[in-house]
């Protein structure tokens, strides 16, 4: 275990490499000048001596081959270091801190959301194939499935969100503005009551592959000899499915959670700059607008390191699920 | 494929296309979504038939000009150059006429005194922000979404089926290097890298959008090639190609491509579906197509911006369910050409 571990963690890092080196190439082949961005947008030489530009590019190694500045992110990543990020002049890593827990509480909770309602789902559909309660997920699913999340964000902000209609959702950040006096029960409470929304939004797209992995993978289990055993020695249907079966039909499931994680991280871009929630989907946005190289490679570097995580955690749970699979001894 | 066309043989079976075209047909949502695309296409093509602000048809000082307003106003006949909606009716003697498109706008007509407006008969569809008519942007943004689709889904495709070929007929170093950058790809969160380039290229055009959709989502389609590929690569009938002396490019391009290429199709379907949301999104987040194209995501935008203080419905509503309606025929388009390139895959 421990030595397949660390070979899987030293893979990591060819991959880490190419990633971060695909972002650096598209980043400064890309045409567009970072300086009069990070200067404050339209500013060009005129408004601002030709100096200060040049003092600007000296400082940041602009004019130093592409390679060179590569090796030196680089090499300052080996120490764990990001850089700064120009826009605000303030590290990288710290503001990765900031805006990364709330980024992973909402990711974590809209993964949580889509389980908790798919899997169900999935197990359902799976036992009563073909019914008519079997169609109508399927339909639903599929139609929540193609309805754009910045649209159902707007709708909701719209007609839910206090301005001419109904006001039954909070549409600004996570607190409210009488957060601070709240007791400590309360603010959680505002704090979820905040979340909610965004959560819903980031993850319903997903709940129609969630619940078809699960039915496809239940499907495969309940046609297979043990569970005709499992019945034939007179269990009922409930150990059957849940008992027996259930463990088995994970399977395929693990190797989509990997992939969810992209997807979800992707996505709160859309939701925290609808919502205007702090996280590291808003940085982004920010990071991209100011052209701030450094904070952009330190953001994708990190969701990078995120998603391989994820997808490493999900490879040993496949262990925990299928006793066949053993990483231990090889 | 000699042995079906020769002339002798009975014709017991139908073609493998018409096969899988009747399995598609029987299911009346998947001859909806059909109708839907071709609806969609028709409007796309169609739309400055459809919603402009000069006729069709005009009937001028005696001439009969077609389609005036196709041509950008250095292109029209010199006594058309100053053509615009206003200076027409005054151009206009009892003797002529024009023929008007049902939407008498254009996608860019602003006009300011009619900002925000609900629905209503003069705009079937509510007015924009700065009194542009809704309608006229969604026909138009159709143009938009689908060929930022086609295209890009074009360009993955292409990518997709050339590196997965390569790397799964070849095998050894190609393979390496291929599966290594699927990795690196699918690791990559694409839709902040989508995001970075367009917010870095300097000017983004359409073209852009389509580019940058195409790098990036070619993986998917690789991945699927290479094991179609790794399947087929040992059966024995491309084992007789080699021994009939088929060059690898021959046995690629001419038996192993078109023996695995039916799931590239339907991943190409989804696809579609995919690049025209990834389109609005980065629209709606003001990278995608510039201003003042119209683009179904850019008129979210405003809604977003003007959901609070202004109640304006019919912004958010209407491009809304246009994207919703193409990417749910798209998807249900998919879903049925899976079912009915294989029906084993039914469960």
């Amino acid at each position: 275990m421990g030595a397949y571990l660390a070979r899987r963690l030293l893979l990591m890092i060819p991959t880490l490499l190419g990633v971060t080196l695909v972002t650096f190439v598209v980043i400064h082949l890309a045409p567009g000048d970072p300086v009069s961005a990070a200067m404050g947008g339209d500013l060009r030489a005129d408004a601002l001596s030709s100096q200060a530009i040049e003092h600007f590019r000296k400082e940041m190694h602009l004019d130093d081959p592409l390679i060179v500045q590569y090796g030196r992110w680089i090499g300052r990543l080996a120490t764990l270091d990001l850089g700064s990020s120009w826009s605000s002049g303030r590290s990288v890593s710290e503001q990765l801190g900031e805006r990364l827990p709330v980024t992973m509480a909402l990711g974590g909770a809209s993964l949580f959301f889509v389980y908790l309602i798919g899997l169900p789902l999935g197990i359902a559909s799976a036992v009563k194939r073909g019914s008519l309660g079997d169609r109508f997920t399927t339909l639903v699913l599929f139609i929540l499935y193609s309805l754009p999340s910045f649209w159902i964000g707007t709708l909701a902000i719209l007609f839910l969100g206090g301005g001419r209609y109904w006001d039954l959702i909070p549409v600004q950040g996570l607190r409210s503005p009488d957060h601070a006096t709240l007791s400590s029960m309360g603010k959680i409470a505002d704090l979820m009551w905040h979340g909610i929304t965004p959560v819903v939004l980031l993850g319903y797209a997903s709940l129609a592959s969630v619940s078809r992995y699960m039915r496809t993978g239940m499907l495969d289990v309940v046609r297979q000899d043990y569970v005709r055993t499992a019945r034939a020695k007179g269990l009922g249907e409930r150990a059957v499915i849940y008992k027996h079966a259930l463990r088995n039909s994970l399977i395929p499931i693990l190797s989509h959670l990997g992939m969810m994680v992209p997807f979800l991280l992707g996505g709160t871009v859309i939701v925290e700059r609808l919502f205007g929630i702090p996280g590291m989907g808003q940085l982004m946005f920010q990071a991209i607008l100011a052209r701030d190289y450094s904070l952009i490679m330190g953001i994708t570097t990190v969701t990078a390191l995120l998603t391989m995580l994820a997808i490493l955690i999900t490879d040993l749970l496949y262990a925990v699920v299928d006793p066949r699979i053993s990483y231990g001894k090889k | 494929m000699p042995v079906a066309e020769q002339p002798s043989a009975p014709r017991a079976s139908r073609s493998h296309a018409s096969a899988i075209w009747d399995r598609y047909a029987r299911s009346t949502m998947n001859r909806i979504a059909l109708a839907v695309v071709v609806g969609l296409v028709a409007v796309a093509v169609f739309a400055d038939f459809i919603a402009a602000d000069l006729p069709i048809l005009l009937r001028l000082d005696g001439q009969t000009y077609l389609l005036p307003n196709l041509a950008s106003p250095g292109a029209r006949p010199p006594e058309l150059r100053r053509l615009d909606p206003e200076g027409l009716w005054e151009a206009m003697g009892p003797d002529d006429w024009a023929i008007f498109p049902p939407i008498r706008r254009g996608p860019t007509d602003i006009d300011l005194l009619a900002r925000l407006q609900p629905p209503s008969s003069e705009h079937w569809l509510g007015t924009d922000s700065i009194g542009r008519d809704v309608l006229a942007r969604i026909v138009h943004g159709t143009r938009i979404s689908l060929s930022v689709g086609l295209v890009a889904v074009g360009i993955y495709v292409l990518l997709g089926v050339l590196l997965g070929a390569l790397a799964g007929f070849y095998g050894a170093w190609v393979d390496l290097v291929v599966s290594r950058l699927i990795e690196v790809m699918m690791v990559f969160p694409t839709f902040f890298l989508i995001l970075t380039i367009m917010g870095i290229v300097e000017r983004p055009s359409i073209w852009h959008v389509m580019l940058v959709i195409g790098l990036t989502g070619w993986p998917g389609v690789a991945r699927l090639i290479r094991g179609e590929i790794l399947r087929v690569r040992e059966l024995d009938y491309v084992v007789a190609v080699r021994a009939l002396g088929g060059s690898d490019r021959r046995i690629i391009l001419r038996h192993v491509i078109p023996n695995s290429i039916g799931p590239v199709f339907v991943a190409a379907t989804f696809g579609l579906a995919g690049a025209i949301l990834v389109e609005s999104a980065l629209s709606f987040l003001g990278f995608g197509t510039p201003p003042p194209t119209a683009s179904w995501g850019e008129l979210l935008t405003q809604a977003y911006e003007h959901a609070i203080t202004s109640g304006a419905w019919w912004l958010t509503v209407f491009p809304g369910l246009a994207i919703f309606l193409t990417v749910t025929s798209y998807n249900l388009m998919g879903e049925g050409l899976r079912d009915a390139m294989d029906p084993r895959l039914r469960s």
